[in-house]
């Protein structure tokens, strides 16, 4: 049970690079999540700390050790595949078993029993010990699946998208029950999604990877509320976060941002003006989250700036709405109440608060709050 | 990196018994290639290597391009056939009613006949005096028709017997592509209101193509090489109207006791099939990515 | 597909099936009879559907005695004899080539290494040789070695046609297994091997079944080698088949009954196992 750092990791498939100098630092304990679209890399990075996918270039250590040369089944690492991979001529019992079973492994006979019965008690398939995984529903093969990886004390978990593929009311409840055994086991683990609720309820940190690299690190309010760029802001939260352009023009030696062509102007916080000017970028985008805009009927209060739409649509989900309403052409979410009344083409005023702009560099997509390092 | 050497070395241990099986054949391959440059006869004690001289003589000579000309008659009526009512039995058997459901599982009988025994089973029934094929052609105002005992009729013979042997491959291999067809378009045009023309047309027979070219492929290297029917059919005659290449390259060795000519008969031939296969399995290729 | 409703065209289309099978099954059929019928019933025109059917042919072949129905017979065939030729003739041929086959199909599923595919095109280039190609040479070099006419000798020869098959088709069932079940099997602290022999070898085995089926039937039906490569003591029943033409030209029923005996067991082992052979049949490139 340790840590697990991985330097300089880069591995090629071909001329593509899978990941591109890859580095991490995942601590004794900690349950750590890999969030990123599909084909980010995520499962590449967890078959090279498993050892199943050589890398072309760097180390993996865990701890202290260099295990980049070591062959996985010297690891001790559990893992769990995104398609389970039951062994399907082994019965559930089999299954669970067979890491206990393995030529390295000199464990009694009544001790496999024996933790086979705890483990399968606490997924609660103890009843299914006799099945063969063809006889069992999704939701079942991942509790088999998590079983077989926690039969043994490995010196890390990795889980790659266990949750993918069960049924939506399965999975809050399969999400719920991780969390709890994170709790209960605290083993160092590895948790690999495209899932951006089940990385923050889940994970301690999370590494948002894109295209091979590793763009962001930090805990679910660090991604949340300070996205090092555009990718992050627009991967984590639902509905999606607004981005708007804006332009930036001086007035009696003040900056200013000019958004969607005069329709409304910000006096940016310092630090961003002074990233601003020195980068002289001369373009913006701001970002805002759905629930920091309001809707106004006046003239906005303290502290907001306001833009004049149209309803688009009105979407309301029982608990909550989201409105969607065009500004020139671009379209805005806004997270109301449950009961609104909308009607289509109405003009409504938006209130933005202005504390809660993020400021991303138009060209490279950068905050410019510069977080993290 | 202790475990990677070894690892890297397993594929080709795997392999290795194989290989050298299969060495015991490629070594007779390159011997026959040799011989094909020798005068090589089993009428002479010593022989010496001679360069092209058998090539030469063998495009000069009658028997080869006979042996040509007999060799890619077959092939290509026997597979043009075979395709067409291969292609007409799979559409047929795609069907869902009752008659094909009876039929599909008898398809793969004359295949699993060895084809000398089929052609024997045909011999029976072509029988001129008692043959039931003739009984069957005298309703339409035949008898006594020759079967494969005229230079006339000998072709059209062995043509029908690999028909009625192969086209089960081609009928079950276009069946199971049939199958394997995407749904969802073929709705569409129901939903579109297409004729069944059109859907043929335009659905069924583009994304049949990838199966149709391996159907191909596979009859064509296998008529290509054809021995066995025409073999046990006439042995090669009357005179040498049925000489394919390899039972032309069988007289030369077995008959004339010519083994450099019969190697260099049976190297062309296998040159032949190399570069048809070569191409086709290209188109094939470019099939597969049309449609991906 | 869904067919909505049973229109006209689909009794045409019945009706033109049930022609085209005709011509199919009826070959099937009558030979089949006319291996039951005795040489006055075969010899008669014109041919005869109804008949009382009698077990001389068989009597004749098995057992190795002329029947008196047999006109003119001179000389005899020992039928059985043949056709314990061929079953240890193929049977041999394809469990050795299911032995060094099977290890090699895995490699080449599973290992990416250097010169794979060429390696592997290698393999299926053997299968689209002309057999005369290699039985000349082999034919002279066998006589040298005293293989000539020797199971062992034919055995080996027949790998020609087995081997190939054999590494084409397991390969592609060995690309379906999938490769995360080997990784889950290596984390558990197995070596691959192991996992090859106790996860992946099970999986794969009806697969397996279904591909030496296949080898087998077309080792059985092969013709060329026995001829040439097979003097009469190791001659398989493809070969004996055709000798009752050149023996006598009127043991019509003979030759029906030993073409019936000769596809027989083929045809039972094919109609119960033929959804499973029609993925062998093409090598694998169709996947069904």
């Amino acid at each position: 049970m340790g840590a697990i750092t991985i330097e300089d990791l880069t591995v090629r498939f071909g001329d593509r690079k899978a990941l591109a100098s890859v580095n991490l630092q995942i601590k004794e304990g900690e349950f750590f999540v890999i969030l990123g679209p599909s084909g980010a890399g995520k499962t590449t990075l967890l078959k090279t700390i498993a050892g199943l996918i050589p890398p072309s270039e760097g180390r993996v250590l865990f701890g202290d050790n260099d295990v980049t040369g070591m062959p996985p089944e010297k690891r001790n690492i559990a893992m769990t595949f995104e398609q389970y991979a039951l062994y399907p001529n082994y019965s559930v019992m089999g299954n669970i078993a067979h890491p206990l079973r393995a030529p390295g492994s000199k464990l009694e006979k009544h001790k496999v029993l024996d933790r086979v019965n705890k483990i399968s008690k606490m997924l609660r398939i103890d009843h299914l010990l006799d099945r063969l995984p063809r006889e069992l529903s999704g939701g079942q093969k991942q509790r088999v699946a998590l079983a077989r990886a926690m039969v043994r004390e490995p010196y890390a978990f990795l889980l790659d998208e266990p949750l993918s593929h069960v049924d939506a009311q399965i999975r809050q409840q399969m999400r719920v029950e991780l969390n709890r055994l994170q709790v209960e086991v605290s083993n160092t683990s590895v948790y690999v999604t495209h899932d951006y609720q089940e990385a923050l309820a889940l994970g301690d940190r999370v590494a948002i990877i894109n295209s091979g690299k590793i763009v962001q690190v930090g805990t679910g309010e660090e991604v949340y509320y300070h996205p090092r760029n555009e990718f992050v802001a627009r991967l984590v939260g639902q509905p999606q976060i607004n981005i708007i352009p804006a332009r930036v023009f001086n007035r009696e030696d003040k900056i200013y941002l000019d958004v969607l062509d005069g329709m409304m102007q910000i006096e940016p916080p310092a630090g961003i003006v002074r990233k601003i000017c020195e980068q002289e970028i001369e373009e913006v985008n701001v970002g805002i989250r759905a629930q920091f805009i309001t809707l106004e009927d006046g003239p906005g209060r303290e502290g907001s700036v306001w833009l004049d739409g149209k309803v688009y649509i009105y979407e309301p989900f029982v608990t909550y709405g989201i409105l969607t309403v065009n500004v020139k052409q671009h379209q805005l979410f806004i997270l109301t109440a449950p009961d609104g009344d909308f009607e289509i083409d109405r003009p409504v005023r938006l209130g933005l608060e202005i504390s809660e702009l993020i400021y991303f560099n138009s060209i490279t997509g950068d905050n410019l709050e510069g977080t993290g390092a | 990196m202790s475990g990677g050497k070894r690892r890297n070395l397993t594929p080709y241990l795997l392999i290795l018994p194989a290989f050298i099986i299969t060495i015991g054949i490629l070594v007779p391959f390159a011997i026959s290639a040799y011989w094909s440059m020798t005068n090589y006869s089993l009428n002479r004690p010593d022989f010496h290597f001679t360069g092209l001289k058998n090539y030469i003589d063998m495009f000069k000579s009658r028997v080869f391009w006979n042996a040509t000309l007999v060799t890619f008659k077959y092939a290509i009526s026997a597979v043009t056939v075979e395709l067409g009512l291969g292609l007409v039995i799979a559409l047929l058997l795609n069907r869902e009613t009752l008659m094909s459901k009876i039929l599909r599982p008898l398809l793969i009988l004359p295949l699993m006949i060895a084809p000398v025994i089929g052609t024997l089973m045909w011999k029976l029934m072509m029988s001129p005096e008692f043959g039931v094929a003739n009984y069957v052609l005298s309703f339409f105002g035949q008898r006594n028709f020759p079967w494969a005992a005229s230079a006339k009729y000998a072709m059209f013979s062995v043509v029908l017997v690999d028909v009625w042997m192969f086209t089960p491959f081609i009928a079950l291999l276009l069946l199971a592509g049939l199958r394997s067809l995407p749904v969802p378009p073929f709705e569409a045009a129901k939903v579109d209101g297409a004729s069944n023309w059109f859907v043929f047309r335009n659905l069924t027979l583009p994304m049949l193509m990838p199966y149709i070219f391996i159907t191909i492929i596979f009859r064509l290297v296998d008529s290509l090489r054809a021995f066995d029917i025409p073999f046990a059919m006439t042995k090669g005659g009357p005179g040498d109207i049925l000489m394919t290449y390899q039972i032309t390259a069988f007289n030369e060795v077995f008959t004339f006791l010519n083994v450099s000519k019969g190697a260099a008969y049976m190297l062309v031939n296998w040159v032949l099939i190399y570069a048809i296969c070569f191409v086709l399995v290209g188109k094939l290729q470019k099939w597969r990515d049309r449609i991906n | 597909m869904v067919s909505i409703k049973r229109g006209k065209n689909d009794i045409l289309g019945d009706i033109l099936l049930g022609l085209i099978f005709l011509f199919f099954m009826f070959p099937i059929y009558w030979v089949f009879t006319m291996a039951f019928k005795s040489d006055s019933d075969i010899l008669i025109w014109p041919p005869k559907f109804i008949f009382s059917p009698t077990l001389a042919h068989f009597k004749a072949i098995l057992f190795n005695q002329l029947s008196e129905q047999s006109v003119g017979a001179t000389t005899t065939v020992n039928y059985l004899g043949y056709f314990k030729n061929s079953l240890i003739v193929s049977i041999s041929a394809v469990l050795i080539s299911l032995a060094v086959g099977i290890p090699a199909a895995y490699a080449f599923a599973r290992y990416n290494f250097k010169g794979r595919e060429n390696l592997f095109f290698n393999f299926l280039t053997f299968r689209f040789a002309p057999e005369m190609l290699v039985i000349i040479p082999i034919y002279l070099i066998y006589q040298r070695l005293g293989l000539y006419d020797t199971y062992t000798g034919l055995i080996w020869v027949y790998q020609l046609i087995t081997l190939p098959m054999i590494i084409w088709i397991l390969r592609g069932y060995f690309e379906d297994v999938s490769a995360d079940l080997e990784d889950a099997g290596l984390l558990d602290g197995y070596s691959r091997l192991n996992i090859a022999a106790r996860i992946v070898l099970p999986i794969v085995k009806p697969g397996i079944a279904a591909t030496s089926l296949l080898t087998f039937i077309y080792a059985w039906n092969n013709f060329i080698f026995g001829m040439i490569l097979g003097g009469t003591g190791v001659q398989p029943v493809t070969v004996a088949a055709l000798q009752f033409i050149s023996a006598d030209k009127l043991r019509f029923g003979d030759m029906a009954a030993a073409s019936i005996l000769a596809a027989l067991p083929i045809i039972i082992l094919a109609v119960y196992t033929q959804k499973y052979l029609i993925r062998g049949l093409s090598l694998g490139a169709v996947k069904q």
